[in-house]
């Protein structure tokens, strides 16, 4: 009796060992570094999976009835729970990010660049005794406060059916898209690998099923801001171009007149005042300017202005004009 | 009396020793290795006739060194493949835990086909002291079209010939006119210089 009562004693202990290693391993502190075990968080999760409707099952492709949006009945409810699909104890599953390398690790937060194809292996072993076979593999961003309410849904890749015998492991690379144009927020991510066993009974398991954080990458050269910038530079240097051109034809007809009454005093006053056949003094002559003052007669040929002028005096109709070599000589007796 | 207790000895010894079964499959925080294979094309054409590189990747994702890590790819039949660089199998005598491995293989499309990337085998043993190895599967890459070399070139070759070709066909188009041209031009010419002479 004695010995009877060790035994008990002994058994009890391992017990209460073995459950406390089982929780210790379900608590996520597994040796490995570069990955995650799910084998142990599934298997308990399993059961909370049965009761907790997920929306797995809008994309499991096993023709569940979609999410209602309002609350189902109790009997709407029972039936979705038993078309739920969890993951088999049968399996572990493990990821690895490929892309970017080491996303995820003990230590690090799961951040994921936008507008980078994302890429993550999932690694399968069958710890049961019959042949899984794999169908697919899919994954979504979920609510991170919701999980079961998707907000996008990736592609599902068909493996076919391939078999991964008792004891043997195999390797599934999954990979998707991060649109740029999503903001830097937190989304659920879940990544699920579906298989069924020799029997026919389907399984859904997610290889990944945690928050992770969006972050814009930082590109360094971006051609398109590089020529943003050229664009707006030349912009300015146009808007100075037209203010200059404006200022230039629209100022007062003074400042312009002083300006060449200046340039034509400095320039031409050593002729003016040697020129004494006419008797033309500098000031008769308005400067070099026309009568009214609005343009510089200077640089007018001469025989054009004794003919303007002569014109103006005789004032004669063209059709009155005699013929052109009487006019020339006519005008070469005056 | 001792009988009893022998028996009950021997009864709560199975029970201890059967919990200690159920104790060791329970805790899957076991130490050994884990290798994680993956296979992809790294051309993004495969064309009859023109060499396409399949690279192989292991990752030991585990706790312990993998030992005796052997490749053996099946998937590439003699009659559609020809191999021309690399080897179709590959061993490691160990892969430490933590590490990565590349391995690649150059090869040679013979037919055009669609043809299916199957999933090569992997077999390493987890640990020291396990005897049996563990095989695994690398990631398959799926059907991938090999294009022929006509559908290849139509797209992507210099066109050489197409481009001398039309060159000599527009030859007559623009030799005719220009010879016409010239035989007038030249009596004209000709023309010219007698009536200045």
């Amino acid at each position: 009796m004695r010995v009877f009562a060790v035994s008990v004693l002994l058994l009890a202990l391992l017990a209460f060992h073995a459950i406390l290693a089982q929780e210790s391993a379900a608590g996520g502190s597994s040796p490995e570094d570069q990955l995650e075990e799910e084998g142990n968080v599934e298997s308990e999760g399993a059961e909370r999976a049965e009761k907790v409707p997920t929306g797995s099952a809008a994309d499991s492709g096993a023709g569940e009835p979609g999410m209602a949006s309002d609350t189902p009945s109790a009997e709407q409810q029972d039936e979705m729970t038993k078309l739920q699909l969890g993951p088999s104890d049968k399996v572990q599953l493990s990821h690895l990010f490929l892309y970017p390398a080491g996303a995820g690790q003990v230590g690090r937060s799961l951040d994921l660049p936008t507008g980078k194809t994302i890429r993550v292996a999932m690694h399968m072993r069958n710890k049961g005794d019959s042949t899984f076979h794999v169908d697919l593999a899919t994954a979504a961003f979920r609510y991170p406060m919701d999980m079961s309410y998707v907000i996008q849904n990736f592609s599902t890749v068909r493996y076919h059916g391939q078999d991964v015998e008792p004891g043997r492991e195999a390797s599934f690379v999954y990979q998707f898209n991060t649109d740029p144009q999503l903001a830097a927020r937190s989304f659920g991510l879940t990544v699920q690998l579906g298989y069924r066993d020799a029997e026919g009974k389907n399984y859904l398991h997610s290889a990944i099923n945690q928050t992770v954080s969006l972050f814009e990458p930082d590109e360094g050269f971006d051609g398109e801001t590089f020529f943003m910038y050229i664009f707006l530079i030349v912009l300015a240097a146009l808007a100075c171009a037209g203010i200059w051109y404006l200022l230039k034809t629209y100022t007062p007809a003074k400042k312009l007149a002083a300006k060449s009454r200046h340039a034509v005093k400095s320039s031409k006053a050593a002729a003016l005042s040697a020129d004494s056949a006419d008797g033309s003094a500098p000031n008769n002559n308005n400067g070099g300017l026309s009568p009214g003052g609005n343009y510089n007669l200077e640089w007018i040929p001469q025989q054009h202005l004794d003919i303007k002028n002569r014109r103006a005096k005789t004032a004669q109709s063209p059709r009155q004009r005699k013929s052109p070599t009487k006019q020339a000589s006519s005008d070469a007796s005056d | 009396n001792t009988f009893q207790q022998v028996a009950m000895c021997k009864i709560s010894s199975a029970l201890v020793l059967l919990l200690m079964m159920v104790m060791s499959c329970m805790a899957d925080t076991e130490e050994r290795a884990q290798i994680v294979a993956l296979k992809t094309i790294l051309n993004n054409l495969v064309v009859k006739g023109k060499d396409i590189t399949v690279q192989y990747d292991l990752y030991n994702v585990g706790s312990k060194a993998a030992r005796n890590l052997q490749l053996e790819e099946e998937g590439f039949p003699s009659d559609y493949f020809e191999l021309k660089a690399g080897l179709l199998r590959a061993r490691w005598a160990s892969l430490p835990a933590g590490a990565n491995v590349s391995h690649s293989v150059v090869l040679t499309p013979l037919q055009s086909v669609m043809f299916n990337v199957s999933q090569a085998t992997v077999r390493y043993r987890a640990s020291e002291d396990s005897r049996g190895f563990t095989v695994g599967q690398t990631s398959g890459f799926g059907e991938v079209v090999i294009y022929d070399t006509a559908a290849y070139d139509r797209q992507f070759s210099a066109h050489a010939t197409e481009w001398l070709t039309f060159g000599l066909m527009s030859l007559p188009s623009i030799a005719i006119p220009m010879a016409l041209w010239y035989k007038s031009h030249r009596k004209y010419a000709a023309l010219a210089t007698r009536k200045l002479d």
